[in-house]
């Protein structure tokens, strides 16, 4: 699925909750865009995984080393090790692995970020009801870590106020978010040989000092960034945010709150062509898609629009299902593993439909839901829109019975073909910007399109 | 729920899902596993750590999709993060490197520049360069802000990564940036690190005229009783009519060691008390065999560095009225700890007890041990190596002293 909701526990490398920026100095090679996508894994029998028993022998030293670190600590601690402590503790060592990998996209989610998780995934959506990501990018000599909007979904406050996937957030509440180093943004390194060159005066240097260090000091960690905007149940935060495009800076105050997202939106039959949005897709999917194309089928459809924007994306094998219904069964996607393999994923169904197929895709349009764009393209149907968001990784959590769960990496995906979207994305055959709020030009176009493969007899 | 399909165990959750086949695709619910049984539902039990961190870690062994660090680093990680959900930042582990540091410390030589780091308003500073050693051979100074270190920004770093940043094996060279609060920019300073002899204790007559004795005791480790007696015996035969015992920037150390050099400046009672596992306090009385001089008047000099070993001490000493705190406000940690070394050259530091001073008090950051005459150096006091607490001390004791000799003069007690 896509990443419904970052939360706080996000282990993203270079940034901790509050101040730190430990790791600014050490320039990181910039990373995909960091999306969640988490998948049916229907691996064949020859490709199971180890199981615990083969790992067994050369683990034991180690997990001696955690036995006897336990038990020193249960003897000697001068408090009582409670079973409470132990969850912690367990907790601990959880968070602890997790972030020993280094990769932004793979977490520890403890009880509450997992159920917060949870409903996103079935389209409950807290805060502002905006799926976020992160992506690095280089920006000048810096290396900024953008937080992204990737979709506000249908009906939030995020959309109410306007705000549009692409957007990258820059203050909550008035709070500078710290996306780059600072220091580096007011070129003091520069400024230290003007100032030695006796180019510039040693007052201006300090001031512009001590003004980045409280820039620094003064600013919002990202952590605390993300989980202002995805977690919060009520109250308004301000937000402010850059949209690619537009070079005034945008300000916008949201109303956090539950949103109802319903993964799919219809419309009537017009012009014998009917329109279906899915919004993510999540296990309420398929019985609502089903629904809303038996109506289209009852309105004698003969083309249809297929509205992935903004779909953060959702459960890879309910997209699998969709995909199928509209380009039939058989090979659907691939997906490499931990072991860099590639397996084939299967859809069962075997028949198609044979109407055309318009799939709308903008840069909101992630994970799993450009895998159905991307397969669909690959049977036919055409791709009007913007260039997707360009997510193709796979993370699994493993499920703990605290109600916490480890969420790891576990895969790419790659179209049936074997088109890899990772860090690229899609480009649509027909690439059209949206409009203004008032008019939807993609739809437009989409409908044009159908039409006149309708109209070829 | 984020249903997903992990592979990997033979645990299946036993029907825990509702199955519901559309088309032939199952839905995610019925396949989600999860490492131990009965998780499907997010039922709250508890975690048992061993079991967990084995789970995790055979997880990321068979499925983690990037680059899998060594199942030791895992390892080390799972502990560190275990112990650190404790909340106390003395239990902890150390894995192999960290291990000789702290040994290295407590030998009392390491290999470095020589310089005593402080951390204020978030930025690391030079409080010291120690005698003959690279850093004060370099010219750095007290007060110097160190900005970098090898091109790498410290700004928000915790101190001793600083130190580890810095430290390295001898021969080894480290470039330090530097801001001084007197020069307009940062300046670069190459250093070639060097062993750095580490004196547990420094000893002199401080005051010659008056024959106020100074001992200054940095760390409490398994030689520091044997160097206080010999600094004492020193002291005592050159004629010392009062002392200084400085115990600022003492980080502390070594339990027994600080109730044996206790009890060298207290008569009788008790020098510190104990609280242990579930609650039990247990005092421990002054040892009768430390002491080998007689008392004079005494000043214990404490500042915000002294910590654990020093307060048990200091605090003892002040609640004994057996010398005089002067200085700032202490440290504030009131436990004690154990290192217990792993397998595979680790070790874990473990807080086994908390203490309290004879006269019942706990010590913590919100209660620390504060003097009996507080003297606080300013900037400028800091910058010109003005000790100004060291110069009230020995006001204080010439005063003392000064009184005492008059009281001598008629026929009177005699300690």
């Amino acid at each position: 699925m896509g990443i419904w909701a970052l939360v706080a526990a996000l282990s993203v490398g270079a940034f901790y909750a509050g101040v730190g920026i430990r790791q600014i100095g050490t320039p990181r090679a910039p990373k995909k865009p960091m999306l969640q996508a988490s998948v049916l894994l229907k691996l064949t029998p020859e490709s199971a995984p180890v199981t615990l028993e083969a790992s067994k022998q050369s683990g034991n030293e180690d997990r001696d080393l955690v036995s006897m670190a336990l038990s020193r600590l249960k003897e000697a601690y001068f408090e009582p090790i409670t079973k409470e402590k132990e969850t912690l503790m367990s907790r601990g060592a959880v968070r602890g692995m997790i972030e020993s990998l280094d990769d932004p996209d793979s977490r520890f989610l403890d009880p509450t970020e997992r159920k917060l998780l949870d409903d996103a995934g079935a389209g409950r959506f807290h805060g502002i009801g905006a799926v976020c990501g992160l992506r690095q990018e280089k920006v000048g000599d810096l290396n900024e870590t953008k937080v992204l909007i990737v979709a506000p979904m249908p009906g939030s406050p995020a959309e109410q106020a306007g705000l549009r996937a692409g957007d990258s957030v820059t203050y909550v509440d008035d709070k500078w978010v710290v996306t780059h180093d600072p220091f580096k943004e007011a070129g003091l390194e520069k400024m230290a040989n003007q100032v030695r060159n006796h180019e510039l005066d040693a007052l201006t240097y300090q001031k512009t000092y001590e003004a980045a260090l409280k820039r620094l000091k003064d600013g919002m960690g990202i952590p605390d960034a993300l989980d202002s905007i995805t977690s919060k149940s009520s109250g308004e935060i301000s937000i402010r945010v850059q949209r690619p495009g537009v070079e005034k800076p945008i300000d916008v105050k949201v109303r956090c709150r539950k949103t109802l997202v319903e993964p799919v939106i219809s419309r009537p039959v017009k012009h014998a062509i009917a329109y279906i949005r899915v919004t993510q897709f999540n296990r309420y999917t398929p019985a609502q898609f089903s629904g809303a194309w038996n109506r289209a089928l009852a309105y004698q459809a003969k083309g249809l629009v297929l509205d992935l924007r903004n779909n953060p994306g959702g459960l890879m094998d309910i997209a699998a299902d969709i995909a199928g219904r509209l380009g039939g069964g058989g090979l659907i996607a691939n997906l490499e593993g931990a072991d860099k393999a590639r397996r084939a994923v299967y859809e069962p169904r075997t028949r198609k439909l044979s109407i055309p197929v318009v799939v709308l895709v903008n840069e909101g349009t992630a994970s799993v839901a450009e895998l159905v764009a991307g397969t669909l393209r690959e049977r036919g149907a055409t791709l009007v829109g913007e260039r997707t968001f360009g997510d193709g990784l796979v993370q699994t959590p493993l499920l703990l019975k605290d109600g916490s769960a480890a969420v790891v990496t576990t895969g790419k995906m790659l179209t049936a073909k074997g088109v890899d979207f990772n860090g690229k994305g899609l480009v649509p055959d027909k690439q059209i910007h949206q409009g203004g709020p008032q008019t939807d030009v993609q739809l437009d176009e989409a409908m044009s399109i159908l039409q006149a493969k309708i109209g070829k007899a | 729920m984020i249903c997903s399909f992990v592979t990997g165990f033979t645990y299946r959750d036993p029907g825990n899902g509702r199955h519901t086949a559309l088309g032939g695709v199952d839905l995610l619910r019925m396949r989600m596993i999860s490492a131990v049984s009965g998780g499907g539902k997010g039922a709250a039990a508890d975690l048992a750590p061993i079991e967990t961190y084995w789970n995790v870690i055979s997880y990321v062994d068979s499925h983690y999709y990037g680059e899998k660090p060594k199942p030791r680093q895992l390892t080390y990680a799972a502990i560190r993060g275990m112990m650190g959900a404790l909340g106390d930042r003395y239990t902890r582990f150390m894995d192999p490197d960290e291990y000789k540091e702290m040994n290295e410390e407590t030998r009392g030589d390491f290999e470095g520049i020589g310089a005593q780091l402080g951390e204020k308003n978030g930025g690391i500073y030079i409080q010291k360069t120690y005698d003959d050693t690279p850093a004060q051979r370099a010219n750095l100074k007290s007060q110097d802000v160190i900005l970098k270190v090898d091109d790498k920004l410290v700004q928000g770093m915790e101190i001793q990564d600083v130190v580890k940043l810095i430290r390295g094996p001898r021969g080894t060279k480290v470039r330090l940036t530097i801001k001084r609060s007197d020069t307009p920019a940062p300046f670069d300073v190459e250093l070639t690190r060097d062993t750095v002899a580490f004196r547990i204790v420094e000893f002199r007559m401080e005051d010659t005229a008056n024959k106020i004795g100074y001992i200054a005791l940095r760390q409490f480790n398994d030689k520091s009783d044997e160097m206080i007696y010999e600094a004492l015996s020193d002291l005592d035969s050159q004629g010392a009519r009062a002392l200084i015992l400085d115990l600022r920037n003492n980080p502390g150390g070594v339990l027994d060691s600080a109730v044996s050099i206790g009890s060298r400046f207290i008569r009788d009672g008790d020098v510190v008390v104990i609280q242990n596992k579930g609650g039990r306090r247990s005092a421990i009385p002054v040892d009768p065999s430390k002491h080998s001089f007689a008392a004079r008047p005494l000043v214990v000099l404490v500042d915000r560095g002294t910590a654990s070993a020093s307060e048990i001490v200091a605090g003892a000493i002040q609640d004994h009225k057996a010398g005089t705190l002067i200085g700032n406000e202490s440290f504030g940690k009131g436990f004690v700890q154990q290192i217990m070394p792993l397998e595979g050259r680790c070790a874990i530091a473990i807080t086994t007890a908390k203490y309290l001073t004879p006269n019942g008090h706990e010590v913590t950051l919100s209660q620390k041990i504060k003097p009996d005459i507080v003297v606080e150096p300013t900037d400028e006091d800091l910058k010109n190596e003005n000790d100004v607490q060291l110069k009230r001390a020995v006001q204080f004791l010439k005063e003392k002293l000064g009184a005492a000799t008059t009281a001598e003069a008629t026929p009177g007690q005699k300690t």
